[in-house]
């Protein structure tokens, strides 16, 4: 091979391992103060305290939050702008790097439920996973819609894409009869203490929130 | 240094672990937005929300395809038809570096539309279609290597390994840094390593939170052993690195090289993987996400290991296969080489 394209070659490689090894670094996603409001985050927030405090660190679980939002929001702030030169490319050619996969698993997950509104009367279409409530079952399991729906633990009110799901899901039903007046999107949050810490209780569900589609809003 | 950095990017190799990844990574897309289609959902996720759709209005920074065909029904279904051609295209090899960089522009174009709908694995595909671009994936397993063969052009194909090698560094990145980011308690032994009971749980990504097994002492205890693994699996990944730089310098002898050699922990680490992601599958409703990480798996193996499959499965292909002087170079490969020994 050209000595000279063989030279250039390991330049660029070394470019490219240069801006994804910083856009790869382990940093933390900016922590909002609203997200510790979240019974997730706060237990998750508790734990670490007490595990802190009991290794020689005493600091209260309100201390450690606001660590926590300080300090990923400037390690965040440098991420971010550490890789601005680079953000265009990042954005045309939609390749980066970011791999916070189950980062945390959500203890108090939303299970989706669709009800059509009637004449003001409300019939439960779709649960999710629920053998008899299968309405639209296929288009809400698949990965980019539920991408629209998910995390709903991590967010303090409804984002507008699901509003918009919403609104898709009144036309839905509208196709198949038009005297639907709406439909009403719910977000059941069910509490999974693990096996080891049942004995504390398990929690009872409840509403996360409500969307209501165009129809009803 | 720098001549042994130059020199380490300018090793070459035969196609067929990078073709493999291409042809698999195509046909795992191509079922992605077959199943989005089918699903009726090509015009909901590619059109706003004033014409029904779920992506929000194109604002100050319209996507491309938004500002050159509008946001409408026919536009979506342009993109779709796009996408799927192109997806075909690198399936198939065919025009493998024009068509994966459309691909790759086009997925990016999907992303801009509707962000809510673009996941990781999206992310990594386009990684992986941007080495495809630049590297010689289409020169086996294809229409390309096919046509080429038949023009009399095909002699013995190889390819430059730093494709191979980068995507494999962007696993262990990925891997690892998916471990490390792993901040919640459950994954941890003070959190009785109970994340995968609870991430079986989740209701929007698992396919079994019903099933009543779920509760059973037994699948407690099967997930706390099995979440102990995936971090520890994740977390130790750079080890693997360790493992290629020692059989890439196997002659220089020693404990650990003859041990690594003899073991082949880098095996291991990727036959974990597998079963890793087919739990993915089985347990979890993440659409393509197991099947397109499983694509990219041939990588671990080094091309001869392949050649020696395809000459069983496709003979005739001689042409395509490494030849003595190419085993020995790879003698000091990076890895993968002396797969069964």
């Amino acid at each position: 091979m050209n000595r000279t394209r063989a030279q250039l070659r390991a330049a660029a490689i070394t470019l490219v391992l240069l801006v994804h090894g910083i856009a790869v670094l382990p940093v933390p996603h900016v922590v909002r103060p609203h997200e510790l409001d979240d019974p997730v985050a706060r237990a998750e927030v508790t734990r670490w305290a007490e595990r802190l405090t009991g290794v020689g660190y005493p600091i209260s679980p309100d201390e450690l939050g606001a660590e926590v939002v300080r300090w990923s929001t400037r390690l965040g702030r440098a991420h971010r702008t550490a890789l601005l030169p680079m953000r265009p490319w990042f954005r045309w050619t939609g390749t980066g790097q970011g791999w916070a996969l189950f980062a945390n698993p959500d203890t108090h997950p939303s299970r989706m439920e669709v009800a059509v509104v009637r004449g003001g009367q409300e019939q439960l279409v779709y649960r999710r996973l629920d053998p008899d409530l299968g309405w639209l079952r296929d288009p809400l399991a698949y990965r980019r819609v539920r991408g629209v729906y998910d995390a709903t633990s991590a967010r303090h009110r409804p984002t507008a894409a699901s509003r918009r799901l919403a609104d898709w899901l009144e036309d839905e039903a509208r196709r198949s009869d038009p005297t639907v007046e709406g439909v009403l999107v719910r977000f059941v949050a069910t509490p999974h203490p693990l096996p080891s810490a049942r004995r504390r209780g398990r929690g009872s569900s409840k509403v996360r929130y409500t969307l209501r589609s165009k129809g009803l809003r | 240094m720098l001549t042994r950095w130059v020199d380490f990017w300018a090793e070459e190799e035969a196609p067929w672990s990078l073709a493999l990844v291409r042809l698999l990574l195509g046909l795992a897309l191509l079922g992605d937005y077959l199943s989005m289609g089918l699903r009726g959902l090509v015009v909901p996720l590619l059109t706003t929300g004033a014409d029904g759709g779920l992506a929000a209005r194109a604002g100050a920074e319209p996507a491309l395809w938004q500002q050159l065909f509008g946001t409408g029904p026919e536009a979506a279904w342009g993109l779709y038809g796009a996408l799927v051609v192109t997806t075909v295209m690198v399936a198939a090899g065919f025009f493998t570096r024009s068509a994966s960089l459309m691909l790759l522009l086009l997925s990016a174009q999907f992303a801009w539309i509707l962000p809510a709908g673009d996941r990781g694995i999206d992310m990594l595909s386009r990684n992986v279609l941007m080495i495809f671009v630049f590297a010689g994936s289409g020169q086996a397993l294809s229409v390309d290597a096919w046509w080429a063969r038949r023009r009399g052009s095909g002699g013995v194909v190889r390819i430059g390994a730093w494709a191979r090698r980068l995507l494999l560094l962007q696993l262990v990145a990925m891997y690892w840094t998916a471990g490390v980011q792993k901040y919640a308690q459950q994954w941890w032994p003070w959190g009785d390593f109970g994340a995968l009971w609870v991430i079986w749980q989740d209701w929007p990504m698992t396919a079994v939170a019903t099933a009543g097994w779920v509760q059973s002492p037994l699948a407690w205890r099967f997930s706390q052993l099995a979440t102990a693994l995936t971090i520890g699996w994740e977390v130790s990944f750079p080890l693997i690195l360790v493992a290629w730089y020692l059989l890439r310098t196997a002659d220089r002898g020693g404990r650990w090289r003859a041990w690594v050699v003899r073991t082949r922990p880098d095996l291991a680490y990727a036959g974990l993987g597998v079963v890793f992601h087919l739990g993915i599958a089985l347990w979890l409703d993440l659409g393509v996400f197991p099947w397109a990480m499983l694509a990219l798996y041939p990588a671990f193996l080094g091309p001869d290991a392949w050649a020696r499959w395809v000459s069983y499965l496709l003979p005739g292909q001689e042409n395509l296969q490494t030849n003595a002087d190419e085993v020995a170079g790879w003698g000091r490969g990076w890895h993968g080489e002396c797969i069964d020994g």
